[in-house]
């Protein structure tokens, strides 16, 4: 499995697309940081991109890596390797390079413009929920190519997924929210917060950012939630399962699968 | 002979004129090594216009009742402690100024207002340079007129709000000055309840478990020029009229119940040339009326201002709004609307100005649409910054239909005012 990693990671990394993706984190943190007066404002505007950017080109990219590699992938099958190290191998090179790039794309201008490093800790969370946004999305494009053999169809869902998880879920969470105001809504906020990855790594950055005492009393009530270790831990654990999850599906179907 | 009888007769004349204890004032001195050992027993000795000097030390008196006119003044600062027995000091006379002592521990009680200075009916007094140590109330004033609290220190280690007192408790009271004093951890640092005709400048209130200025039922009052920061409620101003506030700070007044400024029930009052700096709201409004809010500073607030639909005829002109996540929000849905919004600076603003008069040529509508959502669900604060809010908020903005359409600044400033 090391092996596939090593040379698929190489291979990716030499790759334009990559190097694309890298310097748009470089040049949009970089314009970020140098026009804000403090690194917590260029952060939340940061913030914008991640959730909206990272996700996107995660599965948009890990789909046509996938169609792009099939060839060698068949290739890969024919020798005497286990499967579940080929495809675990192919994921972990992908989704490692494309969250290099993001972490090294926003790192290095954060560390140049922010000597003092002033809010390190939500700047932390900013990078550790990009790179889980980044596991997440990857694991769903590979579960998402080897589900439909036609590209087209691939791609159309692709766009669907993070469609769905980007804007289509916050909207049902409004409803929602707009259709029960008459309860209670504090633990139902919880909850939905926690079940959709893109929204948690929002909130989990937001709320290390000075403006969660901002939020009057709601924003109080997940301040101590996402504050206290348990909730913490709650996150990370569900973002870990938002990994988990589609990677087994598709590694379960994948060691089945007539190529 | 005929000379010196004129001579006396004019003397007699002139002593007869002259306010006799001006003649005959006389200076006592207290202190350890000195014959008079408590203050107490100095207050007591005193004559009517006396001063006493009260040398350093630290004196365990408590219940010092003063009733003529004394000035007491503190030499090297020296320490009163009351040893947590009822007041420490009272002052119940004209003219009596109290300078430069340290008055401790006065008792603590859920049913007495005790306090290390505590003022009745009196008046022309004046308490300077004193430090206040974890007393119930430090200064608890009433029914007095014409006194001056000034340059003063008062610390209250105030723990939980209702085993607590207030800074500056001032109750029916007229033409008071409260000038350059720093409080902190009180119940409410300073507190007006009835009091009429007085300033409040230059003072600094911070940490206080409730509110850092407190105003009931006071006034034709000002406040110039002072600091309230990182108070449990900010500052509120409620069933009062005319009050001018000018120049103040409120900083990081946080919390889930956190305003800088909070008015209600207040009519015909200026607010102008204040900042408002990372407070979860800046000012709330609830039924204040007839306001007028200009040229006032609001940045990186939760909400800038919350104007909520029972304000009426307001004007808020020419103030400055940047880096807030809700410049405005409001309760009703606006039709109604009577208040005035102008000429103000939104960072938020992306109009232009073709005609170069340095207003923007399209109008601001402040109050976006998912402030209208949190206002009405709270806990749809969850989805500020979301990409669908971002988009749907821009939407909205360009085409309203549920934002309230009055509320309104039609000659938004193009740059900071």
């Amino acid at each position: 499995m090391f092996k596939i990693f090593k040379y698929s990671l190489l291979d990716l990394l030499r790759s334009r697309w990559l190097i694309f993706y890298f310097l748009f984190f470089l040049t949009s943190s970089f314009l970020l940081f140098y026009f804000s007066s403090n690194a917590a404002k260029a952060l939340v505007s940061l913030l914008h991109v991640e959730v909206a950017i990272v996700p996107l080109v995660s599965i948009i990219f890990g789909v046509m890596y996938y169609y792009n590699s099939r060839e060698f992938i068949e290739l890969l099958l024919a020798q005497p390797l286990k499967r579940d190290t080929i495809f675990l191998g192919l994921y972990l090179s992908l989704s490692s390079s494309l969250a290099f790039c993001f972490v090294l794309g926003t790192g290095i201008p954060f560390i140049y413009f922010n000597t003092g490093f002033s809010d390190i800790g939500s700047f932390g969370y900013y990078l550790l929920t990009g790179v889980m946004l980044t596991y997440i999305f990857t694991a769903f494009a590979f579960l998402i190519s080897l589900l439909n053999e036609n590209r087209i169809k691939g791609f159309g869902l692709s766009i669907l997924v993070w469609l769905y998880m980007v804007v289509v879920a916050d909207g049902i969470f409004l409803l929602l929210l707009m259709y029960f105001q008459d309860y209670p809504l504090e633990k139902l906020t919880l909850a939905l917060t926690i079940l959709n990855p893109v929204d948690l790594s929002r909130v989990l950055v937001l709320l290390n950012l000075e403006i969660s005492a901002l939020m009057g009393y709601s924003g109080a009530v997940f301040n101590s939630f996402f504050g206290s270790i348990p909730g913490i831990i709650t996150a990370f654990l569900s973002l870990l399962m938002w990994i988990l999850l589609p990677l087994f599906v598709f590694l379960k179907i994948a060691s089945r699968k007539n190529f | 002979m005929y000379s010196i009888k004129r001579v006396l007769f004019f003397l007699t004349l002139i002593s007869a004129l002259l306010p006799a204890p001006v003649l005959f004032a006389a200076t006592l001195e207290c202190g350890p090594g000195k014959p008079l050992k408590t203050l107490s027993s100095a207050v007591s000795v005193a004559q009517a216009n006396d001063k006493i000097l009260l040398f350093a030390g630290t004196y365990h008196e408590s219940l010092v009742h003063i009733r003529k006119p004394l000035t007491i003044e503190g030499i090297g600062m020296p320490v009163i402690d009351g040893g947590e027995n009822k007041d420490v000091i009272t002052i119940e006379g004209d003219h009596i100024s109290i300078k430069g002592i340290e008055i401790r521990n006065s008792g603590k009680s859920t049913s007495r207002d005790y306090a290390g200075i505590k003022m009745v009916n009196s008046s022309h007094c004046v308490i300077e340079h004193c430090r206040f140590i974890n007393n119930f109330f430090s200064m608890h004033l009433d029914h007095s007129k014409q006194c001056i609290i000034k340059n003063n220190y008062l610390n209250g280690n105030a723990k939980t709000e209702t085993a607590s007192g207030n800074g500056i408790h001032i109750w029916k009271c007229d033409s008071f000055s409260i000038l350059f004093n720093k409080i902190e951890r009180h119940r409410d640092g300073i507190y007006f309840e009835f009091v009429r005709n007085s300033r409040i400048i230059s003072n600094v209130s911070n940490n206080n478990l409730r509110y850092g200025l407190h105003f009931m039922f006071s006034d034709y009052d000002s406040y110039h020029y002072n600091i309230f920061s990182n108070n449990g409620a900010g500052v509120a101003v409620m069933y009062t009229q005319h009050i001018d506030m000018k120049g103040n700070t409120f900083t990081k007044n946080w919390g889930p119940t956190s305003y800088g400024l909070l008015l209600k029930d207040i009519n015909f009052s200026r607010i102008s040339g204040n900042s408002f700096i990372g407070n979860t709201v800046g000012i709330q409004m609830e039924n204040a009326n007839k306001l007028r809010i200009q040229g006032n500073n609001f940045s990186q607030n939760g909400w800038a201002m919350r104007i909520m639909g029972n304000c009426e005829y307001d004007t808020v002109v020419a103030n400055n709004f940047i880096g807030n996540s809700f410049d405005l929000s409001t309760n009703s849905s606006g039709t109604g609307n009577l208040n005035v919004l102008e000429a103000n600076f939104w960072d938020k603003y992306k109009g232009y100005d073709l005609n170069r008069d340095k207003t923007g040529d399209i109008p601001y509508r402040p109050v976006s649409l998912f402030s209208m959502f949190v206002e009405s669900v709270p806990s749809a604060v969850v989805l500020l910054h979301s990409f669908m809010i971002d988009v749907m908020d821009e939407v909205e903005k360009n085409l309203p239909s549920l934002i309230p359409v009055t509320l309104v600044d039609s000659k938004p400033k193009m740059k900071k005012n």
